[in-house]
């Protein structure tokens, strides 16, 4: 289920004690967002924050982009300030909404924020090409993004985030307003993007997401740190196993193995047909329905990886 | 405690100020009926301009008047004027039911900036805007104002008609060429103009109209812009005009509405005022001020109503004595003067002033108007008016006329006493009316020609009567014959003269 | 480079997008096609141009600022406010780029409307002033007086030091004075005296000034001597004069009389060969009046020589500039606001910073005055150490302010072109170095500034 922990242990990006209060008019304090956190980010993981809203995820996320600034505490990002223009030329953004100029098409919006890191003209067009095919929006090219779906919006959101060929992906919330349809093609791409090297810090208040993506992760309430851990360490129940029998399993052989448990235990084991997650079933039906009727509603990726995107030297 | 600082005390002033403004609203809205600032009727027709200034500037239109008009103050004092038209024309129509407005521009156009330029015809053109700004803006908006009634036809009477002005006969030449194109006389034919088709659809129906349009059209005349082609083109169109039967209905078309449209001369009003004030010339100042004043009458009372009725009255006095007119271009002279066929209308105000403000300085002004209408009548060779005059004169102020005769009074008006005055002052008096007297023969103006010759020869007569007899005082102060005074006249006259006309006319009017 | 372009090119799609921008912008149009065709002016074709140049492009030059300084005040605050600078500040580029992109949009913009209207006015310009609509002379005149680019000189001034030395000791030797007014009263009350006496000629008498030519223009360009003079009796009425042009050298003098009335400006034209070899040119005024009035020619400028340098396009060209350079500093002023604040405060503060520079003249006016009040103790001795303080605090606060906005101070260059006034390129590069370079770049530093260090993902 988890991918290999990273070869290298790399810090990405470290905050220690970090702290953020935000004031009032008249700047007397008025919530303490981020309450003394301390978290590592390591080269090469999907580090997700997970918390109910409110809990002071994206507070600690924009700091790390420099749009907020710690009230305390030590905060570096690729081994800079995060104010820095050159942690910035590393870094992606997808904001937890597509904060975006509604009167640009997808190519404009793209073009623009390939600018804004100095992309001459000719790596622009080839990487909106390969964007535009990786989130299945070569048809919508020359749309303008006002008129897009809120799940067009956040794949556009996704492009501009990578069209630098970021080393640090940040992804607030990178599949709230997303179908299951489009929620599965984001999570597959940030597990290609993982496979590919990148490491991704991304927020999320749906366990389903974080779990299905993430190495590690830190759980949030109130601002603080309530859990943090890999997958693996935090989930596994170590006193208790599941053992998977082989499929086409005769009735008798069945009868034979529960036999030998109840001998070896002196109790009964529970036993029940595997189910597929809802997910899972979901896709299945559109992809069969898909198969049948070629739709030309929504977008259809590519769910090829674009080739620019690198992999970090190691 | 910060609760109340930000929540309490401000929710308190705003419900301060608010009653404040509240107790405000009644007394404001007095004050608003009070002074007539009430701009509830609609405009109607008005231009774009004045539409957007009133309903989308809203209250925002006076404050940017009188923006414009601490401009316009400005500009003036700094001695500039060429913007200053502009802006009237701006502050008017931002506010144009204001008649102040309009009332204080317009004298400002007339009599402040045009001072201000040293050539008459610069002069004339800023008297006009003043004109233009009350007659076609002003009275627009606000009809039934009288004081802006009373401010145009003051213009004219004062700025026009009177002397006061450097430049008053360019202003009175000018006025008097554009409406003699206009009325092509003294005054706008009435019966014709009845007749005339008011709008151009009828008078497209009019038989032989398309063809009399098609002849002015190739010509390059386009008669339904209701302006003049350029001076020496007029006569042109005219004689095409002429040679139709339709020609006409379309000039008198063209002037009719010229009138109405342009210059804002309804002719039934018109007609009105001279069936009460006689036979006006429309194309001398008076008879203008008397229209705007007449226009203004029915909406006056008190104050205005006294100042428009005196302006009437004036300006018909002045009409007898200011309001004849004669022009020669080829002679280029232009000589206003009196028109005799108002006495009897002169007269008549006269004496219902006088009923009405029966006091010394009245019976002065009366005494004075007979001795000038005995002097008008007597130059115009109407003796026997002139006679009235005099018997009227004696009735009422019999200690005036005394020992003389009626000869010998008029003259005297216009000097002291004839023995007093000397041979040579008496032989010069002589020789300028006989100089009048010819000039007016040459110009065809055989009335004031014998006016004139009549009272040169009863001068002649008068001085030498007791002289006749007496030898030895006709030696040392008389006069040499008077056919020798006549003939240097008669030279004089001769040589100012540049047209063979008027020399034909003089030469046969001496025969 | 590529980053503050981008922005750029967005900051005038932004604007654009603004209705109120863009309705200023129809006004504009409307200003440009409609002004025109409703203008009465005074009649004179002189006066038709000045006026056709002074509120057209005096209307357009200030829909243009309202607009510039609302789509500045707008150009970083609604990206704050719609959060789009987020996804903006989380990429490489500076503060002071984002600012530089936002003002170099508007300036873009300010540039194509700017041309837009100079070019049509211009187009009206030419299109009312052919003519089948006007006389010759007319023509003639506007071309002489108006479309042309002439400098203005003042006649040399007199030295007058030693005359005021003279009468003041004069005075003082007669006791006119009392010995307890200082003398540096008194002088400038005699210099003055002297210099108005300098400038006045009474009834049948004569004055004379001397002009430095120091370019003289081509012998087809006549001078114009523009002068202007009250009178030393209250009316209006004209009076007669003349004046003697040239040298005193029969052949090399031109003579002009006249009867004109006081308080409005006349001309006469001046042939160049009138200068002498030296430069000079000497102008003599003789009062011919028939009474006892003096003429007075006022003597900041009731009385100057318009000397021909060069063609009216540039010239209008050079109004453009000064008119864009101060439309830089309008956007500079606003998008610095919206960096601070949120639009409408932005757009309240800039409106406000814009009448203190307006009202420069007035502030340096209460500077000057609130100099004199601290020191003065004019409200008798209760006053005290309080009343001081708050003079003191106001005049500091006011040669402060004024300190300021001094610089910013500058003529309307529509008045320069209203009368062929010559507008130096030394003006130009002043208005540039000041508005442009200094305050903009000053605003810019601050803006940057503060945008680096401000929160812009505040929760709202």
């Amino acid at each position: 289920m988890t991918p290999s922990p990273p070869q290298t242990a790399t810090t990405i990006a470290e905050a220690r004690d970090l702290v953020k209060v935000f004031r009032d008019f008249w700047h007397r304090p008025k919530v303490r967002a981020v309450n003394d956190i301390t978290f590592e980010v390591k080269r090469g993981e999907v580090f997700g924050l997970l918390g109910p809203n409110g809990s002071g995820k994206s507070t600690t996320i924009k700091m790390m982009l420099g749009l907020l600034h710690p009230t305390s505490g030590y905060l570096r990002v690729l081994d800079r300030s995060p104010d820095d223009v050159k942690t910035k030329a590393r870094v992606g953004y997808l904001a937890e909404e597509s904060y975006l100029y509604p009167y640009l098409t997808s190519e404009e919006t793209l073009h623009f924020f390939g600018r804004l890191f100095n992309l001459n003209a000719k790596q622009r067009e080839e990487r909106i090409d390969q964007l535009l095919d990786m989130i299945g929006l070569q048809h919508a090219r020359r749309r303008v993004v006002g008129e897009f779906s809120k799940g067009m919006a956040r794949r556009i959101g996704l492009a501009q985030a990578l069209i630098n060929d970021p080393d640090l992906i940040i992804l607030d919330e990178p599949t709230s307003g997303l179908d299951p349809l489009g929620c599965r093609q984001v999570k597959d791409l940030i597990r290609a993007l993982a496979r590919r090297g990148k490491t991704v810090l991304l927020s999320s208040h749906l366990l389903a997401d974080v779990e299905d993506i993430c190495d590690r992760i830190a759980i949030l309430y109130n601002g603080r740190i309530q859990a943090m851990g890999s997958m693996h360490e935090l989930l596994e129940q170590r006193n208790r196993y599941r053992v998977t029998l082989p499929e086409e399993l005769a009735p008798d052989q069945l009868q034979r193995v529960l036999d030998e448990i109840r001998s070896v235990l002196g109790a009964e084991p529970d036993i029940d047909h595997p189910r597929l997650d809802l997910e899972e079933f979901f896709l299945r039906i559109i992809e069969k329905a898909r198969n049948e009727v070629e739709s030309q509603s929504g977008a259809t990726p590519s769910h090829t990886l674009a080739s620019y995107l690198s992999a970090p030297p190691s | 405690m910060n609760r109340i600082v930000t929540v309490f005390l401000p929710c308190a002033l705003g419900l301060a100020l608010l009653w404040g403004a509240g107790t405000l609203h009644a007394p404001l809205l007095e004050a608003r009926r009070v002074h007539d600032l009430d701009h509830a009727e609609p405009l109607e027709n008005a231009p774009p301009l004045v539409v957007f200034s009133t309903v989308a500037l809203g209250g925002f239109s006076g404050i940017i008047a009188d923006i414009l008009w601490v401009r316009a103050a400005q500009l003036q004092m700094d001695g500039q004027y060429f913007e200053l038209v502009q802006l009237a024309d701006w502050i008017t129509k931002l506010q144009p039911r204001f008649p102040e407005g309009w009332i204080y521009h317009a004298w400002n156009l007339s009599y402040n900036v045009s001072v201000m330029f040293p050539r008459p015809e610069d002069r004339w053109r800023w008297v006009r805007h003043g004109i233009e700004l009350l007659r076609d803006g002003g009275l627009r908006y606000n009809p039934a104002h009288p004081t802006l009634h009373r401010e145009l036809g003051w213009l004219f009477q004062h700025k026009l008609g009177a002397s006061m002005d450097q430049a008053h006969m360019f202003y009175k030449l000018a006025w008097a060429l554009e409406m003699e194109r206009i009325f092509d006389g003294r005054g706008p034919d009435y019966a014709a103009l009845a007749q005339t088709p008011t709008s151009r659809t009828a008078v497209l129906q009019v038989p032989g109209m398309s063809e009399l349009l098609a002849q002015l059209r190739e010509e390059g005349f386009e008669p339904f812009t209701y302006r003049w082609p350029e001076t020496h083109r007029i006569p042109v169109m005219r004689n095409i005009m002429r040679d139709h039967e339709a020609g006409s209905v379309l000039l008198n078309h063209i002037r009719l509405r010229m009138m109405v449209d342009r210059y804002r001369l309804i002719p039934s009003r018109m007609q009105e005022i001279e069936a009460e004030h006689g036979p006006l010339d429309w194309r001398l100042p008076q008879a203008h001020a008397i229209y705007w004043a007449w226009s203004g009458l029915p909406h006056a009372d008190g104050f205005e109503e006294q100042m428009m009725s005196r302006m009437i009255f004036h300006s018909v006095s002045e009409a007898f004595q200011q309001g004849g007119f004669f022009y020669d271009p080829d002679e280029e002279l232009f000589i206003p003067g009196p028109n005799p066929d108002l006495l009897p209308y002169a007269m008549r105000a006269l004496e219902e002033a006088l009923e009405e403000f029966d006091d010394d300085a009245m019976r002065a002004a009366h005494m004075n108007f007979l001795n000038n209408a005995m002097i008008i009548m007597y130059t115009h060779h109407r003796i026997d008016e002139a006679r009235n005059l005099f018997d009227l004169l004696h009735t009422h102020y019999p200690a005036e006329a005394e020992d003389r005769g009626f000869d010998q009074y008029v003259i005297e008006l216009f000097t002291d006493r004839l023995d007093q005055l000397g041979p040579q002052g008496v032989s010069a008096m002589i020789d300028e009316w006989l100089h009048q007297s010819h000039f007016w023969l040459a110009l065809g103006d055989t009335d004031r020609a014998a006016g004139y010759d009549r009272l040169a020869r009863q001068t002649w007569r008068l001085y030498m009567e007791p002289r006749l007899h007496d030898p030895d005082l006709r030696e040392r102060t008389g006069l040499p014959p008077i056919s020798d005074i006549r003939r240097r006249a008669l030279e004089r006259v001769r040589e100012s003269l540049t047209t063979q006309t008027a020399r034909d006319r003089l030469r046969n009017g001496m025969e | 480079m590529n980053g503050i372009l981008a922005i750029a090119l967005i900051s005038v799609r932004n604007a654009i997008r603004s209705k109120i921008v863009m309705v200023l912008l129809a006004f504009l149009l409307i200003t440009l096609i409609g002004l025109p065709l409703t203008l009465q002016g005074d009649g004179t074709l002189p006066g038709h141009v000045r006026v056709l140049i002074r509120y057209t492009l005096g209307l357009a030059t200030l829909i243009l600022s309202i607009a510039t300084v609302w789509a500045s005040c707008a150009a970083i605050s609604t990206e704050i406010r719609d959060r789009q600078i987020q996804l903006v500040v989380s990429k490489p580029v500076r503060a002071s780029q984002i600012w530089l992109g936002k003002w170099l949009g508007l300036m873009a913009i300010n540039v194509l409307f700017l041309m837009l209207c100079f070019v049509s006015t211009y187009a009206a310009l030419r299109g009312t002033t052919t003519p089948d609509r006007w006389s010759d002379t007319e023509i003639e005149q506007l071309h002489t007086e108006i479309l042309v680019a002439q400098y203005k000189l003042a006649p040399q001034p007199r030295d007058v030091r030693e005359e005021v030395q003279r009468q003041y000791r004069a005075a003082r030797a007669r006791g006119e004075w009392p010995e307890e007014i200082p003398t540096q009263e008194v002088l400038p009350r005699i210099e003055r005296a002297l210099r108005t006496q300098a400038n006045s000629v009474p009834a049948g008498s004569s004055n004379r000034w001397v002009f430095n030519v120091p370019h003289p223009p081509p012998d087809d360009r006549p001078l114009i001597l523009r002068y202007r003079f009250s009178l030393s009796v209250m009316d209006l009425d004209p009076v007669s004069g003349s004046w003697t042009i040239g040298s005193l050298q029969a052949s090399h003098r031109q003579v002009e009389t006249f009867e004109q009335p006081p308080r409005t400006w006349h001309s006469v034209a001046i042939s160049p060969d009138r200068i002498e070899d030296d430069g000079t040119l000497t102008v003599e005024f003789a009062n011919h009046a028939d009474r006892t009035v003096t003429v007075i020619f006022q003597p900041d400028e009731g009385l100057h020589l318009m000397v021909y340098a060069g063609g009216f396009l540039m010239n209008y060209f050079r109004a453009g500039l000064l008119i864009l350079f101060h439309l830089s500093f309008l956007a500079a002023v606003g998008v610095t606001a919206g960096a601070y604040f949120s639009i409408p405060v932005a757009a309240m503060t800039s409106f406000y910073a814009l009448l203190l520079i307006n009202a420069a003249r007035f502030i340096g006016r209460i500077a000057e005055g609130t100099a004199s009040g601290g020191h003065g103790h004019a409200h008798g001795p209760h006053g005290g150490w309080f009343q001081d303080a708050i003079h003191l605090t106001s005049h500091l606060v006011h040669r402060g302010l004024y300190a300021v906005i001094r610089p910013l101070e500058s003529a309307n260059p529509l008045d320069y072109l209203v009368v062929g006034e010559w507008i130096p390129w030394t003006e130009v590069g002043y208005m540039f170095g000041v508005k442009v370079v200094l305050y903009s770049g000053i605003l810019m530093v601050l803006g940057a500034w503060h945008m680096a260090r401000k929160e812009v993902a505040l929760p709202s």
